[in-house]
């Protein structure tokens, strides 16, 4: 048998592009529909887990699943506007505790998520380096953004701004990195998170500067007590302790803006009389429960799914039939070798397993590189489908 | 060495058929075997060779009856005592020299390439001046070069019988002398028989008896 292997081996080198090439082919075209039924059963793990823990999710009224992907997974969706006043009226509720999430701005890609402490709480999110933000300027930084970034806690990052060519847009602020989270395999590892009032001041919403007293040249006018400044008022752009102190807002926060705010019923009982309320009495408004819009979401992705593998199972015969094709052709030219083989003395048995030794290697070859493409899929998908989520 | 007796053979379409009365080859002696294509040359060849069965007559190579042996049997005898050469070389293309030269041994369990094996293999090389291309693939060398790697590999395994199915029908004058030289010297030199089939007739003349092939099959042996 020694002797059939080392012909085998020798065939097999001699023509390493061929059976490389056919081994890749097939290899391909099977691994792609497991690694993805991998990907997408990891894919539906991740999305349902994060969907699963967050009871409920109220926004404006628009699309449930922009408000789902747009506020648990941090996609760069816009999402419509509500206002405060529905995140204080919640907590006056008492019926539930509320996490608000401001979700417009960002650095350099990565989110600024204006929310409050509450959300590392919720998240179960752990410093890795530093500490949580206790006062506006600060941020921390999910793992991913931070190395993204090449920041570490006591550097400072930039918002950037909404649009270059708007000089009355917001204006970027300086913040100062507090904290970076460990790593949570979620899409807050790439999330800047900052008290919702950055968030605001960022908007500009909020603003300090220097006591107009002690700058008469900024003084445009003064009404009975209140002075009103010029354009040459300078602004911080950057709040540090010194500063802090003159950051004030102008207007009503029951008005400032917020995304979506993650409900935390306190019981059943008040999870069902929250989800009457904004069925009935809030036009502007809608609440849901997020793992039923990711179950729909999955659905829909199983029916793609399915289809997709049925195209992909078209291709896998298509390719079995060229690969067929090829052995034949393979066999018909090596006719000469062979009844040269069966000449000399061969036995057929011989001739036979040294054809299908080419068959079999190349199966076998395809095989292992199946196996090993499933097995680093199963190893390392989990990684790679967060890092694309 | 040879005996031939009363042989009868036809393809099962009825369109050839072969007789032959009576041949002998004897130990040692170089026969060539002329005559117009198509007149069953090759197929003499295959009977003598057992890789065809005649349907009557006896084929005898040293006393053995080939026509009564298994086909597991002939195939045995034929890869230890029958070396066969072809017209086109039939090398495999994906074994070096080396490897082409040793290729029977790789084809039956009852031959063992041994230390000795290929010490034997680099000597034939060296008779046949091959010595420095052993490690090359057929498609790195001539033609002529080609054919001599074929002879080696029939010679390997210090066969009696050497069958040869025009050997230099694929060569230039050239290496048709100089093929033909190393043939006929080593197998004179081995002391083997060497059955030739060709249409080169100053070839033809080199070998010990020339066989007319259309006379053989009328009746008449030898020219």
């Amino acid at each position: 048998m020694s002797d059939l292997f080392y012909l085998l081996l020798r065939y097999l080198l001699f023509y390493r592009v061929k059976i490389i090439i056919l081994s890749l082919s097939l290899a391909l075209v099977a691994a792609i529909p497991l690694g993805l039924s991998i990907a997408s059963s990891i894919t539906n793990e991740h999305l349902q887990a994060r969907a699963e823990s967050t009871p409920l999710l109220l926004g404006a009224k628009g699309s449930k699943l922009d408000l789902v992907i747009a506020a648990l997974y941090f996609a760069d969706q816009e999402l419509p506007i509500m206002t405060y006043k529905e995140i204080e009226t919640l907590h006056e509720s008492t019926l539930t505790n509320v996490i608000p999430i401001y979700r417009k701005y960002h650095v350099k890609g990565s989110p600024i998520i204006g929310t409050t402490p509450d959300y590392f709480t919720f998240r179960k999110l752990q410093m890795q380096d530093g500490r949580h933000f206790v006062r506006i300027g600060e941020c921390v930084l999910g793992k991913n953004a931070a190395k993204r970034l090449g920041v570490t806690v006591g550097d400072t990052i930039i918002s950037s701004p909404d649009n270059v060519f708007d000089i009355a847009g917001t204006y970027p602020l300086k913040m100062d990195v507090v904290g970076v989270l460990k790593p949570s395999a979620t899409a807050d590892d790439n999330a800047v998170f900052a008290d919702i009032k950055t968030s605001w001041i960022i908007e500009g919403l909020a603003h300090g500067h220097d006591k107009l007293e002690n700058d008469p040249k900024s003084i445009l006018k003064r009404e009975d007590e209140t002075l009103i400044a010029n354009a040459s008022l300078m602004q911080y752009s950057y709040i540090t302790s010194e500063n802090m102190h003159s950051f004030h807002f102008h207007g009503k926060q029951s008005a400032f803006p917020v995304n979506a705010a993650i409900l935390l019923p306190h019981d059943h009982k008040s999870k069902t009389i929250l989800m009457g309320r904004y069925m009935s009495d809030k036009p502007l408004q809608m609440l849901i429960e997020p793992h039923k819009v990711i179950t729909s979401l999955i659905d829909t992705i199983f029916d793609i799914k399915n289809l997709a593998l049925v195209i992909l199972l078209v291709i896998l015969a298509a390719t079995f039939a060229i690969a067929v094709l090829v052995f034949i052709l393979s066999i018909r030219l090596r006719r000469n070798e062979l009844q040269t083989i069966l000449k000399i003395g061969a036995s057929p048995f011989r001739v036979k397993m040294l054809l299908f030794g080419e068959i079999i290697s190349v199966l076998l070859i395809a095989s292992v590189l199946v196996s090993i493409s499933v097995l680093v899929m199963n190893m390392l998908g989990d990684k790679l489908i967060y890092l694309i989520l | 060495m040879i005996r031939i007796d009363n042989l009868h053979f036809s393809y099962p379409d009825g369109n050839f058929h072969l007789d032959i009365s009576e041949l002998s080859i004897k130990q040692g002696e170089s026969i060539a075997i002329i005559g117009p294509s198509g007149s069953g040359k090759t197929t003499l060849l295959n009977l003598i060779c057992g890789i065809s069965r005649p349907q009557r007559g006896d084929i005898f190579i040293d006393d053995l009856s080939i026509n009564t042996q298994s086909e597991k049997a002939l195939r045995q005898y034929r890869i230890a005592h029958i070396g066969m050469v072809f017209q086109s070389f039939e090398l495999l293309e994906y074994l070096n020299v080396l490897d082409n030269i040793l290729l029977p041994y790789r084809l039956d369990k009852t031959l063992r390439i041994e230390k000795e094996t290929v010490i034997r293999a680099e000597d034939i090389a060296k008779t046949f001046s091959m010595e420095d291309k052993l490690q090359r693939y057929p498609s790195q060398l001539s033609q002529g070069e080609q054919q001599r790697v074929a002879i080696m590999r029939a010679l390997i395994t210090g066969a009696k019988l050497i069958i040869a199915d025009e050997p230099t029908g694929n060569l230039d004058p050239v290496n048709t002398n100089l093929v033909a030289d190393l043939l006929l010297n080593f197998v004179k030199k081995e002391g083997a028989t060497l059955v030739t089939v060709t249409h080169d007739h100053t070839f033809a003349k080199r070998f010990d008896r020339v066989i007319d092939f259309t006379q053989l099959i009328e009746g008449e042996k030898d020219v």
